[in-house]
């Protein structure tokens, strides 16, 4: 085989490799995830976090309230990054990257869960997403998100207070 | 941790009663793309880039056909400044050198014979590189000689013939409607996919192959101008067939990389030569059938 082919054929390689592990992989990783994350989120129903404030809370005295934080980063795989790519040319929903967000979300409000322990619950949480990276492979495209909830853990006190 | 009661909205006292309920979030609702739709799309929107830079790449590749032949030589001038340095093809011999001086008169003899003599003439450079049988024709009238084709060839007739045929690029302005397909190439590529987004070697891979067989058509252009060439200069073109015989046993062995890659197969392109010399007249040592 002619040596300027061979090397093509490897230059080829070098593309096509990371988009194939992209696909196989990283869809195993985000299956994966999606599983812990629908278990972790079964179990720490019972605490509600929600995005009122303290009009949300009526008849208790609050004992104690603190700020609490949950992030996550999450990495796209070089499929969706091609994927996303292309979007950018066409336009349209870029779905490699909503299900990206849609985890690293979740994943940072079960974090704040855990930051937030027993609290009784969570009040006024929000969620912020930013993107971490500028480049893959030179293409300019999101490299991964970070996503942070917080918000404030409170202990309602038994007593009722009016 | 103790159910919360005490959830609700405290400030409207006909609400007071609404409680709060645990629910699970919805996983449908922000994901659009299973595992299937992930691949039909990532197969849907690159046919779609595909096509697109092939219309582009045709488009202006008939464009670059259509002006190539109005081009005045000054272009050739300006790309020369641009994409020549024999250097860069392997070690050049000293231009003083007699070997140099021997194959540069034989360049000049034929371009002499040529029927549109270019006015700067050309310039021989012999790469010193005794592994590669191959000829390089560059904008600027540059002919590169790879001493690997001159130890290959059978007889001084077969090296006049390579020469010729690269003269040949030069008459028809191959030189420069390869660099033009090329560069279309790349920028159809950019223009569709953005200057270094990592899809574009994907597309670019397939559509060399195009390139590859646009070149085919242009080598055997050449050789036919290659021969007529040397029946003007020599009044016989027999080291034509011999070159090419060489190159076919060669290529056989492997030991060709670079010339025939873009060259269509020495074996039929030396029965093609035949047909070529033995049409053009003067002495047919065998009788062989013409190619049409």
């Amino acid at each position: 085989m002619p040596l300027e082919t061979l090397f093509q054929f490897i230059n080829l390689a070098f593309i096509i490799v990371p988009i194939i592990i992209g696909l196989v992989v990283g869809s195993l990783v985000e299956r994966r995830h999606y599983r812990s994350i629908r278990r972790r989120e079964t179990d720490t129903m019972a605490q509600p976090a929600v995005p009122l404030g303290l009009s949300a809370l009526s008849g208790v005295t609050i004992e104690r309230a603190h700020l609490v934080t949950g992030s996550t980063v999450v990495a796209m795989d070089a499929f969706k990054a091609v994927l996303a790519g292309l979007r950018f040319l066409f336009g349209g929903r870029v779905g490699g990257y909503e299900s990206l967000i849609d985890r690293a979300r979740r994943e940072a409000t079960l974090r704040m869960k855990v930051a937030a322990g027993d609290a009784d619950a969570i009040l006024n949480v929000r969620l912020e997403t930013f993107a971490i990276g500028g480049r893959f492979g030179g293409s300019g495209a999101l490299t991964s998100v970070e996503a942070v909830a917080y918000g404030t853990a409170v202990w309602v006190g038994s007593g009722p207070k009016r | 941790m103790a159910p919360l009661s005490g959830l609700g909205l405290a400030r409207n006292a006909d609400l007071d009663a609404m409680k709060w309920t645990p629910r699970l979030p919805d996983d449908a609702v922000n994901t659009s793309l299973t595992r299937l739709t992930i691949l039909r799309e990532m197969v849907w929107l690159s046919s779609l880039a595909a096509g697109l830079i092939i219309i582009i790449y045709v488009g202006l590749g008939l464009l670059v056909d259509a002006v190539v032949d109005y081009l005045p030589d000054t272009v050739d001038g300006a790309l020369e400044r641009v994409v020549v340095d024999a250097a860069d093809f392997g070690p050049v011999a000293e231009p003083t050198l007699p070997r140099v001086r021997r194959w540069q008169r034989e360049l000049d003899d034929l371009a002499a014979a040529m029927p549109a003599p270019a006015p700067d003439g050309f310039t021989l450079h012999l790469i010193e590189d005794a592994d590669t049988v191959n000829a390089v024709a560059l904008p600027g009238g540059h002919v590169l000689l790879f001493t690997g084709l001159i130890d290959a060839a059978p007889g001084v007739d077969a090296v006049r013939f390579v020469l010729a045929h690269e003269l040949g690029h030069f008459a028809n302005r191959d030189h420069l409607r390869g660099l033009g397909r090329r560069l279309l190439l790349a920028l159809a590529a950019s223009l569709v996919l953005g200057s270094d987004n990592p899809v574009s070697p994907l597309v670019l891979a397939p559509a060399e192959l195009l390139t590859l067989r646009h070149s085919r058509d242009q080598e055997t252009a050449a050789d036919a101008y290659a021969v007529r060439l040397l029946y003007r200069a020599y009044g016989s073109a027999e080291g034509a067939e011999a070159m090419m015989r060489t190159l076919a046993e060669l290529d056989h062995r492997g030991t060709v990389d670079g010339f025939l890659s873009t060259h269509p197969l020495s074996a039929a392109r030396a029965e093609h030569l035949r047909g070529l010399i033995d049409r053009l007249g003067a002495e047919p040592d065998t009788s062989e059938p013409a190619a049409p």
